[in-house]
């Protein structure tokens, strides 16, 4: 029996004494609790990183079907400014045009027309005046 | 002429060269055109009746007239320098 008090006197010291060393059991613990907390933070840090890239990749996803959008959209901007050139084209035709146009008056220069005459030349062909294809340089000279 | 038969030769195929001659028989300028125009590109003819003359309202010689297009573009009476000469051929070929 006094063994048995004996012991019930051991545990309920050890009651107490556990009991008074809860506080310190509870700071051991939290350390666990805050490696915990901690590890929770660095999943936190981890979700949170991989969020941001989550988020990257989804803002990336979410540019790339918009640069998609945008891709495909600026072909029919692009279709619609291939009409834009068209035009251009045309100014440059126009401007050949003028070009032209500016070099017919020098093509065609003004001054009197020359006289109708055929001429039978020394290597017997017919030279007409007025159908001459090149410009002529008519020399009229004599051999004295 | 062998200045005139010398550019002539150098613009052959872009510009035509027709010597007119009058006031001699055929023989004489077939003569004197035998040793002025040796190239071949200027072509000459004897102007008989000078209705050529009188067409181009030429009265004597030597006349250059430069015509493009059937149109008169440049008249020159008497000899005219070389450089002169060259500069119209540029200019009309």
């Amino acid at each position: 029996m006094r063994f048995r008090h004996l012991v019930i006197g051991v545990v309920a010291g050890a009651a107490l004494l556990a009991s008074a060393c809860g506080g310190d059991a509870q700071g051991p613990a939290e350390p666990a609790t805050t490696s915990v907390a901690t590890t929770g933070s660095a999943a936190e840090q981890t979700a949170t990183a991989a969020e941001p890239t989550a988020t990257t990749e989804a803002t990336a996803a979410t540019d790339a079907p918009a640069t998609t959008t945008a891709d495909d959209q600026p072909p029919a901007p692009t279709t619609t400014a291939a009409p834009l050139e068209e035009p251009t084209e045309e100014v440059v035709t126009t401007t050949v045009a003028q070009t032209t146009l500016a070099t017919e008056p020098a093509a065609v220069p003004e001054g009197p027309p020359v006289p109708a005459v055929t001429l039978e030349l020394d290597d017997g062909t017919t030279f007409v005046s007025t159908e001459a294809a090149r410009p002529v340089l008519y020399l009229f000279w004599a051999e004295w | 002429m062998p200045v005139v038969d010398s550019i002539a030769a150098e613009y052959a195929g872009r510009v035509d060269v027709v010597a007119v001659a009058w006031a001699s028989t055929y023989e004489k300028t077939a003569s004197a055109a035998r040793g002025f125009l040796t190239s071949g590109a200027t072509r000459w003819l004897l102007d008989e009746d000078e209705s050529v003359f009188a067409a181009f309202e030429v009265g004597y010689q030597p006349v250059g007239v430069f015509v493009v297009h059937g149109v008169e573009v440049k008249r020159w009476l008497g000899t005219i320098p070389e450089t002169e000469l060259r500069q119209a051929f540029e200019t009309y070929a």
